[in-house]
């Protein structure tokens, strides 16, 4: 029999993020809801920006999607939390850094100061009632000690899902999943979510032995567009997995949402 | 380790001059690659370039033509079990293992295909493989029509595996070379001092041969990989770039870009400023800029040229 897997599609947050694409609001609802259709549990609809009066898009996504839940990304920050908050979305995703170069060499804090900051964030999401997803950012690098001690936290503090993300795209197979087998043995309770980048060419493998290793969501995006190289390409996923994961999503659909993709993305070329 | 690149086993379609055949050898020595296989059809062509140094390699049809390939160090043929033939045994389905006991007598063998194998643990699969074939006799073909290819190969390595077949950008649904290489030695100090920067050399002559233009987006290969936009990479990128690199542009030849559009910070601007020559600029102004930057953006449904980007700045003074 095969396993149910869910697929979160973050195209419209981390396809984004690729150099050179842009989504108009109308682009976003359109590719939104055609996703929807397709049947993906999440939608990453897009990033809580504070420079920016983007997030119009959002409030149609949802009054007329019909299954897939909307998600914003957020940095862990209290004042784009709060912004975050009053969007409304069904759920927030809040990156936390938690390898040592990302904590100390990019940011100059300290681990005290993350396990003190993500719990802030938590406390205003609780206020306003919206559930969130912690993404540990940077995961692939990071001692796993301190992100064993932070999901056990994480979880103490209502936290149901957790998002390993390979940010920088270096993990190989045997260490993804090491990384999920021992935070699934920590927290047996907690849904692990896969985030995988292609820098090395092994998106799709690093997210099929991480979701064999007990991850239940894994993040994909239409064309695999995204940061740098990209991320695990949807259809390419889908395809590898059909003989063992039952994600609910047709293939052959899957090519019509990319050709509409293609479209959109021909048509911000002048 | 040793990775064997079959790329110019893989052209007979369009065939390279015999220059460009010496060159793409030359070119892949320098990064570090020793070991070619070639086609039978190719080989009077590029006879003449074959380097010395470099060990080659071939599929046969006939065992009785191997006399017209004096170069070639070992050949390959499927299902043959003859001294000084590697035999290739094409692997579709985990319980095809077994059948390698028929095999253990072969000088060595060559594993081709197991394409899905990451979805059945692969990880034991290489175990029973090994029990039954000395690791050290395994030349290792991984075929990509699951795009794992790649993983598999450096997953076979990390078991202790010697010898992967690969080609450059994965060319006849292969392992890609490249990633390959890049892999191993991030993960298994596999030629760390190797210098790597001819790979966009490597890139164009292989574009030249093919006719067939290789993806922007191509993992280590691609033109577009080190482009970078969003405020929160580009500010720890800038700080140190392995914050969000795995590896520098630099490894491979490539150069870094920083793109302006809906997604960039005021670190990004900053540098702009800067690069086109204006002096120190108040936080408000740059936060103005930074605006009608990310709103141009998503009104026009891309990213934002140098051009107009300074005539924002302009409307903005």
């Amino acid at each position: 029999m095969k396993i149910k897997k869910k697929i979160v599609d973050s195209t419209l947050r981390d396809g984004e993020q690729c150099p050179g694409v842009v989504f108009r609001p109308e682009d976003k609802i359109r590719l939104g809801l055609l996703l929807d259709e397709l049947g993906v549990y999440e939608i990453e609809a897009g990033c809580v920006d504070i420079h920016s009066d983007d997030l119009q898009y959002l409030d149609k996504l949802m009054g007329q999607r019909k299954n897939a839940l909307i998600s914003l990304w957020c940095r862990m920050r209290q004042e784009d939390m709060e912004e975050a908050c009053l969007l409304q979305p069904d759920l927030i995703h809040v990156g936390v850094p938690v390898s040592y170069v990302q904590i100390y060499s990019k940011l100059n804090k300290n681990k005290v100061w993350v396990q003190r900051e993500i719990k802030s964030c938590l406390e205003i999401a609780n206020n306003y009632g919206i559930p969130v997803t912690v993404g540990l950012e940077d995961a692939t690098r990071a001692d796993i000690g301190f992100i064993l001690t932070l999901v056990r936290q994480l979880y103490s503090m209502g936290v149901k899902t957790v998002r390993v993300a390979d940010t920088v795209g270096t993990l190989t197979p045997d260490r993804g999943f090491d990384i999920v087998k021992q935070i699934h043995s920590a927290v047996k309770e907690l849904n692990i979510e896969i985030h995988e980048h292609n820098d090395l060419g092994m998106a799709v493998a690093n997210s099929i032995i991480m979701a064999k290793a007990g991850g239940s969501m894994i993040d994909c995006t239409l064309l695999g567009i995204g940061e740098r190289v990209g991320n695990c390409n949807l259809y390419d996923f889908v395809r590898a997995t059909e003989t063992i994961f039952d994600l609910g999503i047709d293939k052959k659909k899957i090519k019509e949402v990319e050709q509409e993709l293609i479209n959109i993305l021909k048509s911000g070329v002048d | 380790m040793q990775i064997i690149d079959a790329t110019l086993s893989m052209l007979d379609l369009t065939p390279p001059t015999k220059e460009q055949a010496g060159e793409f050898i030359r070119l892949f020595m320098e990064c570090g690659i020793l070991d070619f296989m070639v086609s039978e059809k190719l080989y009077p062509v590029i006879e003449p370039v074959l380097i010395p140094g470099a060990s080659y390699y071939m599929e046969i049809d006939a065992l009785s033509d191997r006399r017209k390939f004096p170069l070639i160090k070992h050949f390959l043929q499927s299902k043959t079990i003859e001294e000084d033939i590697v035999t290739i045994i094409q692997m579709n389905d985990t319980r095809e293992i077994l059948h390698l006991r028929n095999y253990v007598s072969s000088k060595a063998i060559a594993l081709r295909g197991m394409d899905d194998f990451m979805c059945f643990e692969f990880d034991i699969a290489l175990k029973e493989i090994f029990s039954i074939i000395d690791k050290k006799k395994i030349f290792f073909i991984p075929e990509n029509s699951n795009d794992c290819a790649t993983a598999e190969a450096v997953m076979f390595m990390q078991a202790g595996g010697k010898k992967v077949v690969t080609t450059f950008a994965g060319v006849g649904n292969k392992a890609a070379t490249e990633q390959v290489i890049l892999a191993l030695r991030l993960n298994q100090h596999y030629k760390v001092n190797q210098d790597l920067s001819k790979l966009p050399n490597l890139k164009q002559l292989y574009e030249l041969i093919t006719r067939d233009k290789i993806p922007g987006k191509m993992p280590i290969i691609g033109e577009s990989i080190f482009w970078v936009e969003s405020g929160i990479h580009v500010d720890g990128i800038l700080k140190k770039s392995s914050n969000y690199e795995t590896f520098p542009p630099e490894l491979v030849g490539q150069v870094r870009k920083i793109v302006i559009g809906k997604h960039s910070g005021l670190c990004s601007i900053k540098i702009k400023l800067e690069e086109f020559g204006y002096s120190e600029f108040e936080k408000e102004k740059c936060l103005l800029i930074l605006r009608n930057v990310k709103l141009e953006s998503s009104k026009l449904g891309r990213n934002i040229s140098d051009d107009e980007l300074q005539s924002i700045i302009e409307g903005c003074l």
